[in-house]
């Protein structure tokens, strides 16, 4: 009996001591890659007028120039179309699946929308060059390759996990509460309107922020349809960059070692500072 | 007012077009899918799934992508989902402080929002430059294992954390100790759920692009091999549709593209099969 119990306790500390260094082993493997940034961005930034390089509006590294301003108004146009087109359809199959389906159903949606939302960011980006590009050049006579395009793909890209959160956050809101206010009275539009949009507040907000996440880090469907940095920023119908895209086009052309591959170390760091912003803030709605 | 039958309480408007974006955002999101394998299942045959593909020419191949897909998705779950679950579960199981808790939690959501890109920057970097190792299949490998690990962590947490708190009392209040919870309680319980966690990681490996660029590279060597080029499916798309030569770059991008959905869907649906095989579906997991 007693070795039982012995022989219980040293698997105890075993597993104990091999989980831990599980967790260890991912928490070490982020310090590394956040540290690794934070070194060559700080020792390029020391090199150079931060200001000039954070705020600057002039990118061009032949000249030693480094402003990347224009990548983050970019990013940030990009972000925001991808979100108009994403948020009030996200909402309408939210509200539809939520509250209209019977639980059978909504699964099936549910299900549905996580197969979308596993997609390729790549198949997105074929989408992209395969119809929003000839339809942007229709529409506006340019080459079709622009920030706009960018956020169309986006768009399209963040509605399956946007939406998979809006419908269990307005699934989550008891049924009681809505069959209480439709007895008293209410029609459905006010019931939805002052009751169930007010009790799946937290959860929306919070798939809104995943959302954002979601569109800020996206590297490949954009590039695909951005069309390149051209200088400085032209508007939403010209060819422009975001943060990821000009790092995935950038990094063959300044490798490890050039002057110029501080400054791809700098935005990543900026990136992964403001998604982890992001991220936590969606955490924090999670919580309430 | 309205036919008898009607239902009592009538859709206002909001509801109405709440249903018609709905509507209009699920069609939009299926025209997508159904344009890709319009255009791709046409060029799909035998041929193309097994020949070499072909720089200039028309009538290249997928082989050697779909072979390097398969095996470096599998070989980095397999790498990084076992390291994943034990922190998993040192986090649900035996995480001691509040305080240090919290850290790890900071350092998981920090670590999940990376952005592929800055992976890529980093590992390109560390990996191939610092390090010398060829951009190849086995570099390509510990990139998607590194990029997984936040993933799978996470995923694994969620499945152990709906075991009910109450069964784990039970079993400690019968003398068990927490690793004998473990492996007799909350794993044979949290089965299901790990086992469609698991078709979706697998899912999202299959698609990732961006860091697998510069560590496993955009071309296939002569014959298969760990230190081989190991373009995958996902970056072969990519590569066809900016910068491949070939004149039937519409019709190859397309049908790989539709092969790559096939198997992403494989991934999801696989292991949601798994799961209902294993124990009672519950709501599915989220990622």
């Amino acid at each position: 009996m007693r070795s039982v119990h012995a022989f219980n306790l040293a698997v105890e500390r075993v597993q104990t001591a091999l989980f831990w260094a599980g967790a260890a082993l991912g928490a070490a493997v982020l310090a590394a890659v956040v540290g690794y940034l934070g070194y060559g961005a700080m020792a390029f930034l020391s090199r150079h007028d931060a200001w000039a390089v954070v705020g600057g509006m002039s990118w061009d590294p032949v000249r030693g120039r480094f402003g990347m301003a224009p990548f983050w108004i970019g990013s940030a146009v990009v972000a925001a179309l991808g979100l108009a087109i994403a948020v009030p359809l996200g909402l309408g199959i939210g509200i539809w699946a939520g509250q209209g389906l019977v639980p059978a159903l909504r699964q099936r949606v549910g299900v549905y929308l996580t197969v979308l939302s596993a997609v390729p960011s790549v198949v997105w980006g074929w989408w992209g060059l395969v119809v929003v590009v000839p339809a942007l050049r229709q529409l506006t006579g340019g080459t079709g390759y622009s920030l706009a395009a960018g956020g169309v793909v986006l768009g399209l890209m963040v509605l399956p996990t946007f939406a998979q959160l809006a419908v269990q956050a307005v699934a989550a809101v008891p049924a009681a509460w809505v069959e209480g206010s439709l007895a008293l009275g209410a029609t459905m539009d006010q019931t939805l309107l002052r009751l169930v949009l007010p009790a799946a507040k937290a959860g929306l907000r919070r798939a809104l922020w995943v959302a954002l996440a979601r569109a800020l880090g996206e590297t490949v469907a954009v590039q695909m349809v951005v069309g390149g940095f051209p200088g400085r920023f032209f508007g939403v119908w010209a060819p422009g960059a975001t943060i990821p895209s000009q790092i995935l086009t950038e990094l063959p052309l300044l490798p490890p070692g050039t002057p110029g591959h501080g400054a791809l170390e700098v935005m990543a760091l900026l990136l992964v500072v403001a998604m982890t912003a992001v991220t936590q803030w969606a955490g924090r709605e999670r919580r309430q | 007012m309205g036919r008898a039958g009607a239902t009592a309480v009538r859709a206002g408007w909001v509801r109405r077009l709440a249903a018609g974006l709905a509507g209009l955002g699920l069609m939009g999101l299926t025209a997508v899918l159904a344009e890709l394998v319009a255009q791709g299942v046409p060029h799909l045959n035998w041929h193309f799934l097994t020949a070499a593909p072909s720089e200039f020419q028309p009538r290249g191949g997928i082989g050697p992508e779909l072979v390097n897909t398969v095996v470096m998705v599998l070989a980095a779950e397999a790498l990084s989902w076992p390291l994943a679950w034990a922190a998993a579960i040192w986090r649900v199981e035996y995480a001691p402080r509040p305080t240090l808790v919290r850290v790890y939690d900071l350092l998981l959501m920090a670590f999940q929002s990376l952005p592929g890109i800055a992976l890529a920057l980093v590992l390109f970097s560390v990996l191939v430059i610092d390090w010398g190792w060829p951009l190849s299949v086995a570099t390509g490998t510990v990139a998607l294992a590194v990029l997984n690990w936040p993933v799978a962590a996470v995923l694994c947490q969620e499945a152990m954390a709906r075991v009910p708190e109450a069964w784990r009392e039970g079993s400690w209040a019968l003398g068990a100790t927490r690793f004998q919870t473990l492996t007799r309680i909350v794993i044979p319980a949290a089965l299901p759920d790990l086992a469609a966690g698991l078709g979706l990681s697998l899912a999202r490996l299959s698609g990732e692009t961006a860091v697998l660029i510069f560590t496993a590279g955009v071309n296939v060597g002569p014959q298969w091999g760990w230190f081989e080029p190991g373009e995958t499916l996902a970056v072969h798309l990519w590569y066809v549709r900016t910068e491949g030569l070939m004149p039937d770059r519409g019709a190859v991008a397309a049908a790989t593209g539709t092969v790559l959905l096939a198997l992403v869907a494989l991934g999801v649906l696989g292991g949601r099969w798994l799961a209902r095989r294993l124990g009672a579906p519950k709501e599915p997991l989220r990622f």
